[in-house]
Parts: structure tokens; sequence; C-alpha cells
């Protein structure tokens, strides 16, 4: 059973649900939001040798490779998180603090990572299945509102807006993905289609954001592409269709948080077996003592985070090359 | 069993996703609905009135002012002392005297509040005050009355497209005590 379920499909959705992850809650970046759709493409486009690389590494090696694999997995974990907690608090619950919504996150989290690996496969299908629909169907909602004028930035697009376009998506994302090789032994196709599949998707979700708001009123908003749902309607009884991006997010920051830890967990318990006991409820100790009593990576610019996003990826590489 | 394990995370995720008012249900009497919000530009600062719909679709209105755009709805919350509900707001009136970079700073200000409709439409009139006392045709609230009068007009002046297309030109609705009007030709902001 456990083989028929571990094939091409689950695994793809999974993957793509990891590249979609809590991208989809920020973008587009606003410094240099003019430089978005470049930034987006050169790193989606310049990444794809490197996710090859992500594909084929393999997070056993000597015990500072798998140390550093398990903390930067559990660094994106606990980033994805907060992100959607601190999404949650603002405009989901803002009347409570963030400490329920981040506890059933947790619990869900909990149930997820002591499952079977058949179970966030099936699970990952069924809402990549669900979310890909909702952004597709959405988009052709939204199409009276948007304009392609809108699209065409006023002012040049420069070099240096283009870079901090590129790293945020490229540290937000694609970076990150080194951390499925804790989870499964993917192979090249798996992670290309999962990796193509989400930068289509992600693309829809930044074209439909700018196409409504135009590059000068999208920087006014926190969450444009929940803004960019909640102006699509239907005659006079059907509005605000935001409800649905919350769906969205969630699946996906679950999926992406339920991956680092499992990932984490596989490759420090492969080298230390002893763990295994404690690590589950230390991890979501401590998830839960950083997101709930800590105002931790909330409000950080990006680039603040961006060194621990980006580096450790291909430090591990390089350890990898090296031994 | 899994089948049930899996049925009931699904649930749950679901349930987490749509329930946005989990713990803060109240009553229709313990909020207040906001169908339209007019802002009059004055020598020494602005004043919104804000048209507020209570039980019976019946109307009133209170007003606050303020030195700046930004503060005027925080004022309104202060005033008011119960919660807002911004989110149906149908249109926003502006006076004759407002300029370009009010009309910007307006626009950036509403996008930064969470709970405001992106989708209200904005009209300029003589005096928002006026408009929302004036008697109207119907019983309707005048923010869905004008949001309605627009879309048969097909104006589409809502708000995120006036910010998107930069435009100065916005639908003008003429009021006296007695009555409101849309005017045929639309009203240059400068």
């Amino acid at each position: 059973m456990d083989n028929r379920i571990n094939n091409f499909l689950p695994r793809i959705a999974l993957i793509s649900l990891f590249f979609i992850g809590n991208t989809v809650i920020n973008l587009p970046f606003s410094q240099g939001i003019t430089a978005s759709l470049v930034g987006f493409a050169a790193a989606f486009i310049i990444s794809t040798p490197l996710i090859i690389a992500f594909a084929r590494y393999n997070p056993s090696g000597n015990t500072f490779s798998v140390i550093l694999f398990c903390l930067y997995a559990l660094f994106c974990g606990i980033v994805t998180l907060r992100n959607y907690v601190t999404f949650s608090d603002k405009i989901i619950l803002p009347e409570i603090s963030s400490f329920f919504p981040t506890l059933l996150f947790l619990a869900l989290l909990w149930l997820i990572c002591r499952e079977k690996q058949s179970v966030l496969l099936k699970l990952s299908l069924i809402f990549c299945a669900l979310v890909l629909t909702l952004i597709i169907l959405l988009f052709f909602f939204s199409l009276d509102n948007m304009s392609l004028k809108a699209l065409i930035p006023k002012t040049a697009v420069s070099l240096k807006d283009s870079l901090y376009q590129g790293v945020s998506y490229f540290g937000m994302s694609i970076a990150q993905s080194i951390v499925i090789a804790g989870l499964f032994k993917s192979n090249k196709k798996e992670m290309l289609s999962g990796y193509i599949i989400a930068s289509l998707f992600l693309l829809i979700c930044l074209l439909q954001s700018l196409a409504t708001f135009g590059y000068t009123l999208i920087t006014q908003l926190n969450y444009p592409y929940s803004a960019a749902m909640s102006v699509i309607s239907f005659g006079d009884k059907f509005s605000r269709m935001e409800g649905f991006s919350y769906l969205l997010y969630f699946s996906c920051t679950l999926i992406k948080s339920a991956v680092c830890i499992i990932s984490a967990k596989n490759t420090l318990t492969l080298r230390f077996p002893k763990v295994k006991k404690y690590f589950l409820p230390l991890v979501l100790g401590i998830y839960a003592i950083v997101s709930i009593f800590t105002k931790v990576f909330t409000n950080l610019p990006f680039l603040q985070v961006a060194p621990f996003m980006i580096i450790p990826p291909f430090v591990l590489i390089a350890l990898k090359k090296k031994n | 069993m899994k089948a049930l394990k899996i049925f009931s995370v699904l649930m749950l995720v679901i349930a987490l996703s749509g329930c946005s008012t989990l713990t803060e249900y109240t009553e229709s009497e313990q909020v207040l609905l906001i169908s339209a919000v007019g802002i009059d530009k004055a020598a020494n600062g602005y004043t919104l009135t804000a048209e507020i719909v209570t039980e019976g679709n019946q109307q009133t209105l209170l007003s606050v002012t303020a030195d700046s755009i930004d503060s005027l709805i925080p004022n309104l919350k202060k005033k008011a002392g119960i919660p807002l509900l911004l989110s149906h707001c149908g249109t926003v009136f502006i006076s004759q005297d407002f300029n370009i970079s009010d009309l910007s700073f307006l626009l950036q200000h509403l996008c930064s509040l969470y709970e405001f409709p992106l989708s209200s439409r904005l009209a300029v009139t003589n005096n928002c005050a006026t408009l929302l006392n004036a008697k109207g045709l119907s019983s309707e609230p005048k923010g869905y009355a004008v949001l309605s009068i627009l879309k048969n007009a097909k104006i589409d002046s809502r708000l995120f497209i006036i910010g998107r297309a930069h435009t100065n030109t916005l639908p003008f609705f003429i009021a006296t005590n007695d009555y409101y009007l849309l005017k045929d030709s639309l009203w240059i902001i400068e």
C-alpha cells in the first residue's frame, strides 16, 4: 500500500505546495515593486539548475552537516508558521490573541508529523488539487477587475530592484526546497515538475495582484493577493472572496511546516536515534514559545532574514561535495 | 479509520480557515453597520459623516472632525463606543474641495485599513453631510442607493480602480436637503 501511495503525483503535489508555501502570502514584495515580474522570472529561471542539485542532495553526512540541515529545516518551518500566524492575527482573527490559531496549527502539525509519510502525501494531493483549482478559478473570476495596462511600470526597471525581488523570491521559496531532501529522495523529474507547477501558479497570483491594483496602490496593501480576492464579486449577493485565500494560505503553510519538521526529525534521528522520542514535543514546544510569546520574525524586512535562508543550502551543498 | 482521520483533519482545516468571527460573535445591535462615509474638507480640517444602518433599515448619521484624514476613522470609532462594521461600506463621498493629494492620501489610508472594502464606490458631492441627510426616493441607505445608481450608469469608481488608474475624474452628485442627483458630467479633481 505504501509503495502505491509513494508515487509520482502525491510527491509532485507536496513539492508544489512547498514551493508555493508562505511566498503566496507575501507576494509581491513591496520594495522595488516595479521589478517584481522581472525579479520573479529571473529567480525562477536562473534557479532551475539549483533545483536539480537540491533534488540530488542527501542530508546524511558528517555531524555538522546533519545538525546544520536540521536547524535550517526547523528555521524554515518556524518562519513559515510565524508568517501564517501574523496574517491570521491581523486579518482572520484580529480580536483575539494569536495563541488560539497557533495552538490549533501546532495541534495539526502534531497529528500530521506523527503519521506515516503516506498520510502527508495523500493530504498534499488533496490540498494541491484544491489550491490549484482555487487559484485558477479565482483568476478567471477576477478578469473583470484586472487591467493589462497596470502591469506596465511607469518608471524604468532598475537592476537593484530586480536583484532585490529575485533574491526575495529565491530566499522565500527556492532556497528552502533543499529541506525536501530530508523527507524523501525525490528524483529530478519530480522536483522539476513540482517546481514548474508552483512557479506557474505563483506567477498567476502575482499577475492577478499586480493587474488588479497596479504598482502604486499595491505598495499600500499588506497582503495584496488576499486583497485582490476581496474585490471579486458576483452580482449583488456574492462578494469578498478573500476567505478562499485563507484556505489557500493555511494549506500551503501547513504542508510546508510539516515537511520542515518531518525532514529535520528524519535527518537528526538517523544520526542520533535516542532523540526520536523527544524531538516532536520539543520542537513544537519551541515553536509555540517563539510564535506566541515573542515578536520574532514579525515585521522584519526580508533582507534581514534572507542570509539565514539563502546561505545554508549553499554551505550544505559545498560540504557534501567536499566529503 | 485512516479515512476518518483524514476527513477530521480536512474539516478542522476548513473550519480554521473560515471562522473569522470565532470568538467575536456579536448581535447586530452591538455593532454599527456603516453603509456610507462622507468626508467634507474645511479650512481647519476634515469632517467625516458616517451613515449607520439600524434596525428596520433606518439610517442615522454620526459625525466627527479631525485635522487629518487618517484620524477621522479612529475618531469615529472612539465616538461610537461600540465596534464599527466598515466592511459593508457601499460608497465613500468626498467634497468638491478635495485636491489630488487629498484623494491620494485618502486612498492610501483606506487601503491600509484591513476591514475597509476596496470595492466601495467613490463619488464627489457639494456637501457630504447634506447628501447623507437628504431625502431619497427610497428608504434604502444612501451608500447602497448611490452604489446602485453608479452601477446602472455603468460608472466604475471603485476605490481600487481609481487608485490603480490615478484617475482624477469622479462621478458627481449634487445634493440639497430634498434630493440628490447624479450629474451627467464627471467632476475633475485638481
